[in-house]
């Protein structure tokens, strides 16, 4: 029993101690991130950025404004206390997708001066992989192109961090490196930790020539989803020379694939993929269905139009819904809902006359 | 060894394993709250280079449809929906489902965002009582309101997801509001990780805060000790609970308040469970087992970050049936998944978060309760002396508090939502507070959940709630 005590009385010591800290902690917090007044903020400024970091971001964040605003060629961090930091490079980070292209470009001259481009260098080399990844993403954001080969060297150093890759690749398309983003693109030894909307930002952002990219990945990626994403961009961005390439995609033995193939050659129009299409329309998947019926909607033709009023009275709902938006790209609705209408399918004279209530409502809205 | 000496034993047994269960289930709290903040700063640093703000314009950010339920909710329904109209992200449906209200709910939506009558053929992929009617803003065409026959907050969910458009489905409460950012925050963790099929936000109390025509202008605590009470529950349940759980990789709960689910999922475990109070938890673990079961990989994640305000009770006796509806909801999701327990098939939610659930949160309130009465008569038959007791509840109280602290410094340090001396002061002052009978009086209410349970499994009760302008802070 005594023991039992003794054991108690020391845990509740403890927690005393725990409780007492915890609770001089967040004095110590509040008041050191709350004095906003200017001229109390520069009297104690420097004891201030000592215990808050808070404040201390703030500080460097207007002297970096400030040096920008003067603009001048010359513009050097130097001056700033503790820009050679995490924090430092936090701040530069979060101003940087603040700035325009003018500021940019001082800010870019700025930290390519010898006493700031070291600090990167020294933190490409070093361990802590924030640091890396907010001097890689630097690097993009800045359009730094001479240390293009540090973000590969830097993906191939973590391959198994999804944050690197992410932000890695982020950075070769701000920079618009093509050769260097086709090779990892290609290394089968890199697996892609990225999601397909991930990739498709990414793809969006690219600062090169998106079409030869596009040509260069559609085949030949070790990852089937950034060959999808090319798939997508040709038909977002109406690269019909490059259709082609899209078409042995419709035989693909990955649904997805396929699905993505039919989406991008529908919205490309594409003619020669007319019957392809069209055949497709009787896939036992109701997902590949519900694309041929959106795909055709860019298509015209007694067949086209045959098979959407066959696809309005599919059994599943997405199909049936898919189908009616196509059609209503037709001109005349009225005919169109009495086509629907003698083929004696409830569901499908329902699904019809929604599209059409949806489209007046929505252009009401527009208007 | 006489009668008297084996009775002395055993009380005195007793009254250690009170000590002793008071200790151990503190001591899982403090774990949770340690490892809360390494995912806080994991989360916070992961802040500083993924920046989701470049989705907001973007055409790869995944559609959501937004399910609001509302049964009686004519007090907040039109600032809750003019606020879920407002929000920041590129593609959403809102659909107000109207659970059979007896007030006016519908009547004000229809006035307030020019309503029509719009037929619209649905799938319905999950059964539900029937839809009466379907209507569409003229105002705002993403506005889709469902007008059912009563069937409870899960089948009016339920309703929802079959009538959505979109991937991914989000839950929020009628009497909710949601920061601007909210949405795209939460979603963004569907972009970022594909194998993401559930996703918690944060749920702070809203009353207190100046909310003007649907938007939150300005954060306040309320005046009144019981909100005071239920901000600094909340800001513990969540950023030590919640968040210790998602670190660990075993989240249970995602609130009802604010949710986010992949909708081809949801449909696939069978949608919200119908007459169940604890739908929300109930529907989690459902995933979780399908998951398992299917050998999938997936995660079900807590986000401390997107904000959601709710208006809490402010009635003792709202108060008590709320608790008494989670605890009920509680016993009722774990009994309907015992078989889950101990399966190494599961893996850690069958072998280490339901049988704490099992544990610490269901039996706990009555080893605590019965700790409470047991030791101080303990003392007076002269069993134990006045330290022990004494240090039972020293014990007892001082984890609470450093619990209710520890959540505080974690929010000072990072989120800051309250930036007055003032109000950090009294959260402080109500975080020691809570120890001396709040906390003692929500384990009663737990009690008495277990010995209704039977009777009450399958009933709501309904909550008194004042509109979001009424609270606003003078």
């Amino acid at each position: 029993m005594i023991l039992v005590q003794t054991v108690v009385n020391w845990l509740i010591i403890i927690m005393g101690a725990v409780l007492m800290l915890f609770s001089l902690l967040l004095i110590a917090l509040h008041f050191s991130s709350e004095i906003t007044n200017t001229r109390i903020q520069k009297m104690r400024e420097q004891l201030i950025c000592l215990i808050s970091g808070e404040a201390d971001a703030r500080r460097m964040k207007h002297k970096i404004y400030d040096i920008l605003q003067a603009g001048c060629e010359t513009a050097s961090l130097s001056e700033i206390r503790g820009i050679r930091s995490l924090r430092g490079l936090q701040v530069i980070s979060e101003i940087t997708d603040e700035l325009d292209t003018e500021k940019r470009a001082v800010l870019r001259r700025a930290i390519e001066q010898e006493w700031y481009f070291q600090y990167l260098q020294k933190q490409l080399c070093g361990s802590n992989i924030d640091s890396i990844i907010l001097v890689v993403k630097l690097i993009g954001t800045l359009q730094i192109t001479r240390c293009t080969q540090d973000v590969v060297t830097q993906i191939y150093c973590h391959r198994n961090v999804t944050q690197m890759q992410h932000i890695g690749l982020l950075s070769l398309c701000l920079l618009g490196a093509e050769r260097e983003l086709i090779t990892i693109c290609r290394d089968q030894t890199i697996a892609s930790l990225l999601s397909f909307r991930t990739l498709e930002e990414l793809f969006s952002v690219y600062q090169g020539d998106r079409k030869k990219l596009c040509k260069a990945l559609i085949t030949t990626a070790a990852d089937q989803y950034i060959r999808r994403t090319c798939v997508k961009a040709i038909g977002e961005n109406g690269y019909t020379d490059l259709a082609e390439l899209v078409m042995p995609l419709l035989s693909n033995n990955q649904l997805n694939s396929r699905i993505d193939a039919v989406r991008t050659l529908g919205r490309l129009a594409y003619e020669p993929a007319r019957t392809s299409i069209l055949s497709l329309a009787l896939n036992e998947r109701w997902e590949m269905r519900a694309v041929v019926a959106t795909a055709l909607g860019f298509f015209s033709g007694d067949a086209v139009e045959n098979t959407l009023l066959e696809l309005i009275c599919d059994r599943e709902w997405w199909v049936r819904y898919r189908a009616a938006e196509s059609l209503l790209l037709y001109p005349d609705h009225e005919a169109l809902l009495e086509r629907v209408r003698r083929k004696n399918d409830r569901f499908a004279l329902e699904m019809m006359e929604f599209a059409i209530r949806k489209d007046a409502l929505t252009r009401k809205g527009a208007a | 060894m006489d009668l008297h000496s084996v009775l002395y034993r055993i009380v005195l047994g007793v009254n250690y394993f009170s000590l002793f269960y008071v200790i151990t289930v503190s001591t899982i709290y403090l774990i949770q709250l340690i490892s809360a903040s390494f995912g806080l700063r994991k989360y916070v640093r992961s802040l500083r280079y993924i920046d989701y703000r470049r989705f907001l314009d973007s055409e790869h950010m995944v559609p959501i449809s937004l399910l609001v339920p509302a049964y009686n909710e004519s007090a907040t329904i039109v600032d809750s929906v003019k606020n879920l109209l407002s929000l920041d992200f590129p593609e959403y449906e809102v659909i107000v489902i109207n659970d059979g209200s007896k007030d006016d709910t519908l009547q004000l939506l229809i006035d307030a965002f020019s309503l029509i009558p719009f037929p619209q053929p649905y799938k319905k992929a999950l059964p539900t009582e029937d839809i009466l009617e379907i209507y569409r803003s003229g105002k705002d065409i993403r506005l889709i309101v469902l007008n059912k026959k009563n069937g409870g907050k899960a089948d009016a969910l339920n309703a929802g997801v079959n009538v959505s458009s979109y991937p991914v489905v989000v839950t929020i409460d009628a009497d909710s509001i949601l920061e601007k950012s909210s949405l795209i925050k939460i979603i963004y963790s569907f972009v970022s990780d594909p194998t993401c099929i559930a996703v918690g936000g944060i749920v702070r109390i809203g009353s207190g805060c100046e909310i003007v025509d649907g938007q939150l202008k300005e954060v306040g605590l309320s005046k009144k000790p019981i909100i005071a009470l239920q901000t600094t529950e909340y800001l513990r349940a969540f950023l030590t609970g919640r968040l210790g759980f998602d670190v660990m990789g075993m989240l249970l709960i995602i609130s009802g308040a604010f949710g986010a689910f992949q909708k081809a999922a949801l449909i696939e475990v069978g949608g919200y469970t119908r007459h169940c109070v604890g739908e929300d938890m109930e529907l989690v673990i459902k995933l979780h087992r399908l998951m398992h079961q299917k050998k999938r990989k997936y995660s079900v994640r807590f986000l401390p970050d997107p904000i959601c305000w709710t208006q809490p009770p402010e009635r003792l006796s709202d108060l008590r049936k709320q608790r008494k509806r989670w605890h009920i909801g509680l016993i009722d999701s774990l009994l309907k998944h015992k078989d889950m327990l101990f399966r190494p098939k599961y893996g850690r939610i069958g072998m280490v978060c339901l049988p704490y659930y099992w544990i610490f949160e269901l039996i706990g309130p009555v080893i605590e309760t019965f700790g409470y009465v047991f030791i101080p008569i303990s003392w007076l038959l002269g069993v134990v002396n006045v330290w022990f007791m004494v240090s039972f509840f020293l014990v007892a109280v001082l984890y609470g508090t450093i619990l209710s602290v520890g959540a505080l410094l974690l929010e000072e340090n990072t989120f800051r939502k309250y930036p007055d001396l003032e109000q950090l002061l009294r959260l402080f002052f109500f975080s020691f507070i809570d120890n001396f009978g709040y906390r003692q009086l929500n384990t009663v209410y737990k009690v008495e959940a277990m010995f209704g349970f039977q009777k009450n499994r399958s009933r709501w009760g309904e909550l008194k709630r004042k509109g979001f302008s009424q609270n606003a802070r003078k």
